[in-house]
C-alpha cells in the first residue's frame, strides 16, 4: 500500500470526558455534549469556531445522535458526520477529521463519541444471523480462543496473562474517570466467574457508558485562534487499516491476530519513529490476551515475550514501557464510540503532564490503537 | 416430517433426501489456490473473480477452543458450551460447537470431523454443523 504521506500539522487542542460507568438515567446526548462542552473549554474555543464533526458510537439510540448531541450548543450549519466503525468508532472519527484537515478542506475538528453498552455477552451478527445458532458469535469467547492458542505456544499460563488485570486495575485506582477503580489481587482475578475460559470475568472489560471528546486543530491556525501550541501535541501518525487476507479467514492466533502490526508499521513510517521511541502506550485491552497481543504486534515487545514483561512489571506506571495508564478497557470500560478518543485523552493528559498520581515522567510520545470487528485498527501517535 | 434446512446453505450443504450426505462447502481460487470457506464472489487474497465451489474433507484439527459459561443472545443449545476452532485439512478455520467430548480431554492439535444436530423448533428443523473428535 503506497504510504499517504502527512503535508499539514494536526495537533489536539482539547480534550473532555465523561466519567465512564453506568448512568442508567441519563440520555447519551448528554454524556457526549458534557464531554463536547469540555473540550471546548479545554481548548479555549468557542462552539462557533469549529467547522466540522465527527460523531463515534454503535448501538442504535435513534437516527443523527451526533446533531442531537450538538445542537443546543447553536445550529451552525455544519457537516456532522455519525460514524460506526465498531470498536473503533471513536479513533475513526478521529482519523476521518485528522485526514480532512490534513486535505486542508477544513481547520478545527471535533471528534466525539459515547456509548451505552447493554449488559451480556457482546456479540457482532444481527440477531437473525446464523453464527447466533452456530455459537461462534461471542466477542469474549474469540479472545478466549486466542489466548488457549497463545498459551500453547508461548508457554504463558491463564495466571501469567491475568497479572494484566491486576496491572490495568492498579492504574485505574488513580483514575475517578474509571468505571472500575477498584484494586484486585490476582487470586481475585483468577476467581472471579468464567465467562469464556480461560477467560474470567475479572479479564474482561466492562459493559460501560460513557463519552469522550477532543478539539483538533491545524497547526497554522492555532495563533490566529489564540490556542497554545505547548499545551496541544501533535498527531504525528494517523492510521486506519481493514481486514486483509491472513491465510486461514480467522484471527484467532496466538500472534498479531489484529491488523495491529501492519497498521502499526504503517505508524511508525509516518511518525518517522521507532517503536523505541514511544514513552507510553494505551492499547486495545478488551480481554487481558488483547492487551499482550496488541502490544507485541506494536513491536513493543517480542512476539510471545508481552507476558514476561508484564510479569516484570515493564508495563506497570514505573516501568519503561507503560501500558493503558489510565487503566484501559478493562477498568475503564469500553463505551465502543467512546474508547478510541477516551485514550486520546489520556495521552493528551500525560504528554501535558497533567496526569496527576499516574503521570509518566517525561512522556513525549504517546501511541494509542484500538481494534474492532470487521478486523478494523486505529492507530494514532501523539508527541508533546 | 418437517424439512431440514442448513443453518446456512452458504457453509453447510445437507442433501434434503440422504441426510447422511453434508459438506462444509466453499470456494478455492483458480489463479492463486488458495480455499475460503462460506460465500465469496472472488478470491479473498487475489481478488479475482475466477473461483470453483468446493466441498470440503470435513476433516480438521483442533486449533483452540473455550468453554462458553455465558451465553450470547441466540444461542438455543445447552449452556456451558464448548466452541471450537478447526483448522481445515484444505486451510480454513472453522468455527462451531464441539459435541460428544468433554472439555477436560480436549488438547490443541486433536484431529476433528464434522457433524451436525437438528435444532427442532415449531416451524423448521435446522441443521446446525458441530465439531466431533475424530476417533
Amino acid at each position: 500500500m503506497e504510504q499517504i504521506r502527512i503535508n499539514r500539522k494536526v495537533r489536539v487542542a482539547g480534550v473532555g470526558l465523561h466519567p465512564f460507568g453506568k448512568f442508567r438515567n441519563k440520555d447519551i446526548s448528554v454524556m457526549a455534549r458534557e464531554a463536547v462542552v469540555e473540550a471546548l473549554g479545554d481548548a479555549g474555543l468557542p462552539w462557533n469556531k469549529v467547522q466540522v464533526g465527527y460523531f463515534g458510537h454503535v448501538y442504535y439510540e435513534g437516527m443523527s445522535i451526533g446533531e442531537r448531541v450538538l445542537s443546543p450548543l447553536g445550529l451552525t450549519g455544519i457537516p456532522i458526520i455519525n460514524v460506526e466503525n465498531a470498536c473503533s468508532s471513536g479513533s475513526t472519527a478521529l482519523w476521518q477529521a485528522f485526514w480532512m484537515i490534513n486535505a486542508g478542506l477544513y481547520d478545527v475538528a471535533l471528534v466525539f463519541g459515547a456509548e451505552k453498552v447493554p449488559s451480556g455477552p457482546v456479540t457482532v451478527t444481527g440477531s437473525d444471523s446464523p453464527d447466533r445458532l452456530i455459537g461462534g458469535d461471542h466477542m469474549m469467547g474469540g479472545y478466549a480462543l486466542r489466548m488457549r492458542r497463545y498459551m500453547s505456544e508461548t508457554g504463558a499460563t491463564a495466571s501469567s496473562i491475568a497479572q494484566v488485570a491486576v496491572k490495568n486495575r492498579e492504574h485505574a485506582s488513580m483514575n475517578p474517570n474509571a468505571h472500575r477503580n477498584e484494586t484486585y489481587t490476582l487470586e481475585e482475578v483468577l476467581k472471579s466467574r468464567v465467562i469464556a475460559d480461560p477467560l474470567t470475568l475479572f479479564q474482561c472489560c466492562p459493559t460501560s457508558e460513557g463519552a469522550a471528546a477532543a478539539v483538533i486543530c491545524a497547526d497554522d491556525v492555532l495563533d490566529s485562534l489564540g490556542v497554545s501550541r505547548e499545551k496541544s501535541p501533535e498527531i504525528i501518525a494517523s492510521v486506519l487499516t481493514s481486514g486483509d487476507y491472513n491465510g486461514n479467514g480467522s484471527d484467532h492466533s496466538a500472534f498479531s491476530p489484529y491488523r495491529t502490526e501492519p497498521a502499526a508499521l504503517i505508524a511508525y513510517e509516518m511518525a518517522n519513529i521507532s517503536p523505541d521511541d514511544v514513552d507510553l502506550i494505551q492499547v486495545h485491552d478488551a480481554a487481558t490476551i488483547g492487551e499482550l497481543q496488541q502490544l507485541e504486534s506494536l513491536h513493543i515487545f517480542e512476539k510471545g515475550k508481552a507476558w514476561i514483561a508484564t510479569q516484570e512489571g515493564r508495563t506497570s506506571l514505573s516501568g519503561d514501557r507503560p501500558t493503558n495508564t489510565d487503566g484501559g478497557l478493562l477498568a475503564m470500560g469500553h463505551p465502543f464510540g467512546a474508547s478510541g478518543i477516551r485514550m486520546i485523552h489520556e495521552t493528551v493528559l500525560q504528554l501535558r503532564d497533567q496526569a496527576g498520581a499516574r503521570q509518566v515522567d517525561g512522556a513525549q510520545i504517546g501511541v494509542s490503537q484500538c481494534s474492532g470487528a470487521g478486523d478494523v485498527t486505529t492507530v494514532h501517535i501523539l508527541k508533546a | 416430517m418437517k424439512k431440514i434446512v442448513s443453518v446456512d446453505p452458504s457453509r453447510f450443504k445437507l442433501d434434503e433426501v440422504n441426510p447422511d450426505e453434508f459438506k462444509l462447502i466453499g470456494y478455492t481460487c483458480n489463479e492463486c489456490d488458495i480455499f475460503i470457506f462460506g460465500p465469496a464472489t472472488n478470491c479473498q487474497k487475489c481478488t479475482n473473480s475466477d473461483v470453483t465451489p468446493v466441498d470440503f474433507s470435513g476433516d480438521a484439527i483442533l486449533h483452540s477452543y473455550t468453554l462458553i459459561k455465558v451465553a450470547p443472545a441466540g444461542w438455543i443449545g445447552a449452556t456451558p458450551y464448548i466452541l471450537a476452532e478447526g483448522e481445515l485439512s484444505e486451510g480454513p478455520h472453522v468455527l462451531a460447537e464441539i459435541i460428544g467430548m468433554d472439555f477436560d480431554d480436549l488438547s490443541v492439535g486433536i484431529p476433528l470431523k464434522i457433524t451436525y444436530v437438528i435444532h427442532d423448533s415449531d416451524k423448521v428443523a435446522t441443521a446446525v454443523y458441530k465439531w466431533q473428535v475424530s476417533k
